[in-house]
């Protein structure tokens, strides 16, 4: 498998592993999380990588791939199979000084860790009234779509953000998912980041690998329009961005991606909302108590006389993701998303 | 070596492994206050009375917050009483740089890391500030007291290896109860800390109690020591209640782990006479023949009658003791009592460096619910 | 641009009230065309059209409250256009390996461009910030003490409950503190700029005024023959007529004179500005300064009016006929600043008007200064 990474990174322009030279890349997301981990493992000495198979292997996706050889394996720790001490190691060393990231191999995976994550992680600092505090980010994929074998398909965020002291952040292209991670690496508090694997290797873009983090607790804005308010996160922002993109002679649609899942910009929502009346939320994830609730509940309670039609939320089932035979007939594709629009743009109250 | 009858293969196995842990636990003082073993800390007179000061201290502080509890002064409050050898000793082997990480019923090592009575009340009281404080001989890391269970193991062993990425030369102390150890969060703390031979020690206090839930239910294994061994870290029981074996063992564990030598598990037998909680009624699981017999194996009276019979300790020298611990306890209750409650609104101050300026209408609402309150108005 | 959004109104204003509509939709407006007026804490200021167009939609009715980044007016017809954070150049600058592998994906390799901008939440909330902890807040809020009114002793700047009782003690015993707003707020801002660059020298000096004098008639405008006065005293002496940048040592000897004249009101002081006095009959001043006063009253002056000044006059005097001396502040990058006391009687028939001349020592002489003054004397003697 190739990718730009690291290590090719510095073999191919012969650059010194300590030159601090912004490089532009074109690059998919999941290189953009590589060049990131690398940025700030070099700029933060306390920056610390724990997880399994990150790093001989560089990690099941790459993710991490090089690190181990050119940062050390002191710094880029290769744990045995045990994600609760994962997590709880990390609680350890981020309260010691240290910046550790631990990688969760699979969403479907990271509940071991959530006695440390809810208990802990989150709670450190408040426990301790600030004496001691928890700067620690898991990442993990997330999300189905690839044709993965059951419990690597996971979209569990809402469970995450029901956590009182989390931030939980989700990226959508490479640009976004090197700025956002250096933000979750540099924030003093713990970061959930949940990458969208079937968006790892799915397009490149262009990226500036000059360390500038973005800012957290905000919505992005991908497409400016009058008719209505389409918000979404992690992989769905694909098909939306391409269902946004198909009807634009008819239907004017402006696309804000949540990224910050906890705690949500809702002035972002507001001003949209109050510009179109009209509201789709898209997310993956089951529908009973996802994210999607939370944004309506908002427009509900802030909103109502600038609606000219209900909110509508288009989301995954509240079954168990299919296994990949039968994963497509759960998943949402453009179609779904277009007959959201199609019909949010008809009603009325 | 290929066995012909599976079962007596098994069987052999079985034999071996009980006969390494027949081992008798270390001890040097039987429960009568009579030395069993030579022992140079014997004649450290300077420690063996600090010991002794200080287990008095703590238990004098135990049962005064039992009674605080039952006169609802402080919540619901577990009592060290009985296992105060092991807190001690604990306290005095740590150097001040050390890392200690708790569970929750470790008052005693709190104290003698230098924490205040009234903070340790403030805790057991309901304020969180109680875990604000860095103690006078503590680490500035130190971890604050542990309820979900085990848990600390896995902080233990983080801090363990960020001590060793940071290249500094202290140790890790992790306390932990029996029922802990049946964890998975203990087993694979120690699985971690034997596969990167990290500077921690791990001490289960076993004082043969989970809540009602005996030790020989809690796990079949003859000794909680030997978990020890399927991480490859070298393991060993002591007398929980013999104050100089348990100071013994667990400052020359901490030494070794200095060395950078590796973890090691220790486990003190000890029982707990009260208790487990002050919302426990252990009348209804435990006979009390059984709670009176272990009374004769506590730990202060033994001390106490060897430090007598060395000549290091007299009548006048008790007398004036216990009424410093009491004087030193009727202040404290009295700081704690002139601590006022925080804000209603310092729930928000600690969730985020920042409290994030999306969430800022609950703060508010906060303050508004409280001003209603104190109006008194009602339905 | 398809949507217009309330720009940044500066000095930390994060919003404005809708107080009139000047346009509606369906017309057309052109380039700098107001559209609509809003209240912020400092003034009413009016916002024109940044293009020429036809309005498809506004935003917000009378009385409503907008913030910074949201939307004001939809023109019709326009492409999107986002300010842009993520878009990135199309042209790779020093990415030299090779794709030959990497292009073998079944789902790989679409070069894209990536725009999104960082939205309104994020630049309203990190204006609003504030350095207390909720429960600081929470107690401010019941001790009846603004928060923003205190300065912080805690770690980097944090307010302490100790700050908050404090204040509040303080408040108690002397009184609510108000917060400096608008007109207040920027005079305490420019004259603190002052003091910090300017080196001030006053000169004091007593004019005798013949009978029959400019300044005495009985129909002159006081300010238009002193207005006279200064710009010939600029055109004698042009060093007290220059823009002076202290830090890169640099003057620009200037060719006009627009006047800056002092007007204290209600809001407190404004500054508007004479334009080309050297070259303007007095009559075209005294209708120029009666327009600017009467739009300082009307607070519905346009901040151009207030800028760009060469050299100010304080007419003290005429707010207290006690006044007569006094050493007026130079507001940089001026020199000088010309101060007027109340004409008062010398002696029985000697009217005497008082001048306080005060410049700038590191770009002015006392000779220049002393000359320039000397000019004044001789137009208003004349």
């Amino acid at each position: 498998m190739n990718s730009t990474t690291v290590t090719n990174l510095l073999e191919t322009t012969g650059l010194e592993r300590n030159e601090h030279k912004i490089i532009e890349h074109e690059v998919c997301l999941l290189e953009a999380v590589n060049l990131a981990l690398a940025n700030a493992m070099k700029n933060d000495e306390r920056v610390v990588l724990l997880g399994e198979d990150i790093g001989t292997n560089g990690g099941v996706f790459r993710a991490t791939e090089g690190l181990q050889s050119t940062f050390g394996s002191a710094r880029v720790m290769d744990t045995p199979l045990a994600e609760t001490t994962i997590a709880g190691a990390a609680v350890g060393m981020a309260v010691a000084g240290l910046k550790p990231i631990a990688e969760i191999q699979f969403m479907g995976f990271i509940f071991a860790t959530l006695e440390h994550v809810i208990c802990h992680a989150a709670r450190m600092r408040n426990r301790t009234r600030g004496r001691l505090t928890c700067p620690l980010v898991i990442r993990a994929p997330f999300g189905g779509g690839i044709h993965a074998p059951e419990h690597h398909s996971e979209s569990l965020e809402a469970l995450f953000a029901h956590v009182p002291g989390l931030r939980v952040v989700i990226p959508s292209s490479p640009a976004r998912a090197y700025g956002l991670l250096l933000a979750a690496i540099e924030s003093p508090d713990p970061v959930i980041f949940l990458e969208p694997k079937r968006l790892y290797r799915a397009e490149k873009s262009m990226l500036i690998d000059d360390g500038k983090a973005l800012p957290l607790d905000t919505c992005f804005t991908l497409k400016e329009g009058s008719d209505l308010t389409l918000i979404s996160w992690g992989a769905c922002i694909k098909e939306c961005l391409s269902v946004a993109e198909k009807l634009q002679d008819d239907v004017s649609i402006e696309l804000i991606d949540l990224v910050t899942v906890k705690p949500i910009d809702f002035s972002t929502i507001a001003a949209s909302v109050k510009k179109t009346g009209r509201c789709v939320i898209v997310h993956e994830a089951a529908k009973t108590c996802g994210i999607g609730a939370e944004i309506a509940a908002y427009i509900a309670e802030h909103l109502m006389p600038a609606c000219k039609s209900p909110v509508k939320r288009l989301t995954g089932f509240d079954t168990v993701m299919p296994y990949f035979r039968n994963e497509q007939h759960y998943m949402i594709s453009e179609l779904d998303i277009a007959d959201a629009i199609t019909v949010t743009m008809k009603s009325d109250f | 070596m290929m066995p012909h009858d599976f079962h007596s293969y098994l069987a052999q196995q079985q034999t071996l492994l009980n006969q390494q842990y027949l081992i008798e636990p270390v001890q040097y003082l039987s429960n009568t206050g009579e030395m069993l073993h030579e022992t140079e800390r014997a004649n450290d007179k300077a420690l063996l009375i600090q010991g002794y000061r200080w287990m008095n201290l703590v238990r004098a502080f135990d049962q005064k917050a039992v009674a605080l509890q039952r006169t609802g002064i402080i919540g619901t409050y577990p009592s060290s009483l009985g296992q105060e050898a092991i807190a001690v000793a604990c306290g005095m082997a740590l150097e001040k740089e050390d890392v200690f990480v708790p569970y929750y019923r470790d008052h005693g090592t709190l104290l003698v890391r230098g924490h205040l009575m009234e903070h340790l009340l403030l805790y057991w009281g309901g304020d969180e500030r109680g875990s604000a404080y860095r103690a006078e001989n503590g680490s500035v890391i130190d971890m604050p007291i542990c309820v979900p269970i085990a848990t600390q193991a896995s902080h233990a062993v983080g801090i363990a290896s960020a001590l060793k990425i940071q290249k500094k030369p202290q140790a890790v102390l992790c306390t932990l109860g029996d029922g802990a150890s049946s964890k998975g969060d203990f087993l694979e703390a120690l699985n971690l800390a034997g596969s990167w031979h990290l500077p921690v020690v791990f001490v289960i206090n076993n004082n043969q109690w989970a809540i009602s839930v005996p030790r020989h239910v809690q796990s079949g294994a003859p000794t909680l020591a030997q978990k020890g061994s399927a991480a490859a870290i070298p393991n060993i029981q002591v007398d929980g209640n013999d104050f100089i074996a348990v100071y013994d063992v667990i400052s020359q564990a901490l030494a070794r782990a200095r060395e950078r030598k590796g973890p090691v598990l220790i486990e003190a037998i000890s029982y707990r006479l009260s208790d487990h909680t002050t919302a426990d009624d252990a009348s209804r699981y435990r006979d009390q023949e059984q709670v009176d017999n272990a009374w004769k194996n506590e730990p202060i009276k033994r001390l106490q009658h060897f430090i007598y019979n060395q000549g290091y300790w007299s009548k006048e020298l008790e007398t004036k003791l216990q009424n410093e611990c009491q004087k030193q306890l009727e202040e404290a209750v009295q700081a704690y009592q002139k601590i006022e409650a925080e804000q209603p609104e310092a729930m928000f101050d600690y969730l985020y460096e920042t409290w994030p300026a999306n969430l800022d209408d609950q703060v508010g609402v906060c303050s508004e619910k409280y001003l209603r309150n104190r109006e008194g108005s009602s339905l | 641009m398809r949507y217009f959004k309330l720009p940044d109104l500066g000095e930390g204003l994060i919003e404005a009230e809708i107080v009139e509509w000047h346009v509606k939709a369906g017309d057309t407006v052109a380039t700098d065309q107001i559209m609509l007026a809003v209240e912020t804490a400092k003034a009413i200021v009016e916002i024109p059209s940044p293009q020429m167009g036809i309005i498809e939609h506004t935003f917000g009715a009378l009385g409503d409250t907008v913030h910074i980044g949201e939307p004001l007016v939809e023109y019709q017809g326009e492409n999107d256009s986002v300010s842009i954070v993520g878009n990135l150049s199309a042209q790779p600058l020093n990415v030299s390996h090779s794709d030959s592998n990497s292009s073998t994906k079944a789902d790989s390799a679409q070069k894209k461009n990536d725009n999104f901008s960082v939205s309104v939440g994020f630049a309203a909330s990190s204006i609003k910030a504030i350095n207390a902890s909720p429960s600081v807040r929470g107690l401010a809020s019941r001790l009846g003490v603004e928060v923003e009114h205190i300065t912080g002793t805690g770690e980097g700047g944090r307010i302490t409950p100790d700050d908050v009782e404090k204040a509040s003690r303080l408040n108690e015993q002397h009184g609510q503190s108000e917060k400096l707003t608008g007109v207040r707020k920027s005079m305490a801002k420019v004259m603190i700029k002052s003091h910090q660059e300017v080196v001030p020298v006053t000169l004091f000096g007593d004019v005798p005024l013949a009978a029959g004098c400019g300044l005495l008639k009985k129909n002159s405008n006081v300010t238009v023959v002193l207005s006279k006065a200064i710009a010939y005293a600029c055109e004698k002496q042009p060093a007290l007529n220059v823009w002076f940048d202290g830090e890169n040592l640099t003057r620009r000897l200037l060719d006009f004179v627009d006047l800056g004249i002092a007007v204290d009101t209600d809001q407190g002081l404004f500054v508007p500005v004479l334009r080309q006095v050297q070259a303007r009959s007095e009559e075209d001043l005294i209708a120029g300064l009666a327009a600017l006063k009467e739009a300082v009253e009307k607070r519905n002056i346009p901040a151009a009016e207030l800028m760009g000044a060469t050299i100010i006059l304080s007419n003290y005097g005429s707010l207290n006929g006690l006044c007569r001396y006094g050493t007026p502040i130079v507001v940089p990058p001026m020199v000088a600043i010309v101060g007027i006391g109340a004409i008062y009687e010398h002696r029985e028939d000697e009217k005497t008007v008082p001048i306080s001349l005060t410049f700038d020592h590191r770009c002015v002489t006392g000779g220049e200064a002393a000359s320039f003054m000397g000019y004044i004397v001789e137009y208003l003697t004349r």
